[in-house]
């Protein structure tokens, strides 16, 4: 089997969600093929679609439909209302930002998008949305034994004085990031992509990233990535974290800019902010 | 800052005869119509999906408003080119899926119990409520071409995937293969599905 085969299993693996920690470290070792990797994301996909298909669909239950309409419809329409554009700037990867120094103007859309939609979904669907940034911030600061540290700039252009910290629960594995001064990206140009280290992890996996500092046995592991975000203002920004898998132990957050989408592994090139805990 | 953009087929891959026939730029352009076209025709698609993987009723309607919400906030991403309509809702469908998977893999009530699996081996045409294939998109269509020309045992694995949402831990013990075999046959199942697809829209 050759080198590239075996790239393009871990790949297919990474795809299904079946890779175990090794694999997810050695994955961190090829170079990726991002590419190869949307591609059999693509196919997978497609494949879904047919299956599904093919046995006949079923139909969804008109209850569920019904309120699904007129929860789109209010989404929809609240793009419109407002300023669209910022609307759909909503991150590329389930995540949101919140910012309390938006012009006027921009936060009115955002305030008749976001109360349109939660009257929807509490009326249709009996629920609360989960909870805003700013409300998760408020209850994680409320939270007994969750862990805190400040973002270190690193000097990078798109956050030279960039400010903020990490707020994060070990217990539920969850975060969030506050920043300020961090430049507004174009989520069509450019992402920011968050990394969490956990100490558990192998480390000297990356060996390119080895500095000989007390470090190095953190930063040359492969970090679990805490979902990619965008950044509306250079405000007063908070993002929820988005760890793609279940950390044990963590001791350092990173911030690098990544093509839309996101990547695979970072090759740290532009790395803005970074976070280490005591 | 900038980014190098990623990779992409340039190749129109609208599964619709137009772009005006597409839904989900009008839906991030802000017409509420296209909310409830959305639903009706990609609503049996997303609860199959849903219905599959996932252990109850009550569950599935939680993963599909959880993927709706999905899709709306990335309307504005649908490049036509890159993808089908129907692909890219598929896609979200299934990345949201297998996250509600993980979370739910996390909990212990949720260990892996063989006999609960037992019905996701039979055929499908075996169950209940079974209806005729509807008309594929053309994309899907191709999929499931592809796919018949995978190995008997890649489609078994990868129906189970991909379809079941089962993981391949769950696949080992319901098919009684070594969860190595397992890994084999969807990972080389979906590189050859994808090279067979390229092959396709190569010669077409």
């Amino acid at each position: 089997m050759t080198q590239d085969f075996s790239n393009s299993e871990l790949l297919a693996g990474l795809v299904l969600g079946d890779l175990s920690c090794a694999e997810e470290a050695q994955i961190a070792e090829v170079s990726t093929d991002l590419a190869l990797h949307d591609d059999l994301d693509h196919a997978a996909g497609a494949l879904a679609a047919s299956l599904a298909l093919s046995e006949g669909g079923a139909d969804m239950p008109q209850g569920l439909a019904d309120r699904l309409n007129a929860m789109g419809r209010a989404w929809a329409e609240s793009t419109s209302t407002g300023n669209a554009a910022e609307v759909k700037g909503v991150p590329a990867a389930e995540q949101t930002t919140s910012s309390f120094k938006f012009p006027v103007i921009n936060m009115t859309g955002w305030i008749a998008a976001a109360a349109a939609i939660l009257v929807a979904w509490t009326v249709l669907f009996g629920q609360s949305l989960e909870l805003s940034p700013e409300q998760q911030f408020e209850k994680l600061v409320a939270t007994p034994g969750v862990q805190r540290t400040d973002w270190i700039a690193t000097g990078h252009p798109s956050g030279p004085e960039a400010l903020g910290e990490v707020i994060w629960d070990p217990e539920t594995n969850t975060g969030v990031m506050v920043f300020s001064g961090l430049s507004i990206n174009d989520p069509k140009d450019s992402v920011y992509q968050l990394w969490i280290f956990d100490a558990t992890r192998p480390g000297n996996v990356l060996s390119q990233f080895d500095d000989g500092s007390e470090l190095a046995p953190i930063l040359t592991q492969r970090p679990i990535d805490g979902g990619v975000f965008s950044v509306g203002s250079e405000g007063r920004v908070v993002v929820p974290i988005n760890a793609k898998l279940d950390i044990k132990q963590a001791v350092a957050f990173a911030v690098t800019i990544e093509q839309p989408g996101g990547v695979v592994v970072s090759d740290r090139q532009d790395v803005p902010v970074l976070a280490i805990l005591n | 800052m900038e980014k190098p953009s990623s990779n992409k087929m340039n190749a129109p891959r609208s599964n619709s005869g137009t772009i005006a026939d597409l839904i989900l730029p009008r839906l991030a352009s802000g017409d509420g119509e296209a909310a409830e076209e959305l639903t009706a025709r990609y609503g049996g698609l997303v609860w199959s999906l849903a219905r599959q993987q996932s252990p109850t009723a009550a569950e599935a309607e939680d993963a599909v408003q959880d993927i709706f919400l999905s899709i709306w906030q990335s309307a504005g991403r649908f490049d036509p080119t890159v993808a089908s309509e129907t692909t890219f809702i598929a896609m979200i469908a299934r990345r949201r899926l297998i996250d509600r998977q993980r979370k739910r893999s996390r909990r212990p009530e949720n260990a892996v119990d063989p006999q609960q699996f037992g019905a996701l081996v039979s055929p499908l045409g075996e169950s209940p409520g079974r209806r005729e294939a509807l008309d594929l998109p053309e994309e899907a269509a191709q999929a499931g071409k592809a796919f018949l020309l995978l190995s008997e045992n890649q489609q078994k694995v990868l129906r189970l995937s991909i379809q079941q949402g089962l993981s391949h831990e769950q696949i080992a013990k319901v098919t009684s293969m070594p969860l190595g075999t397992v890994k084999t046959h969807a990972r080389r199942g979906l590189i050859r599905l994808r090279e067979i697809m390229q092959d396709s829209s190569s010669a077409t």
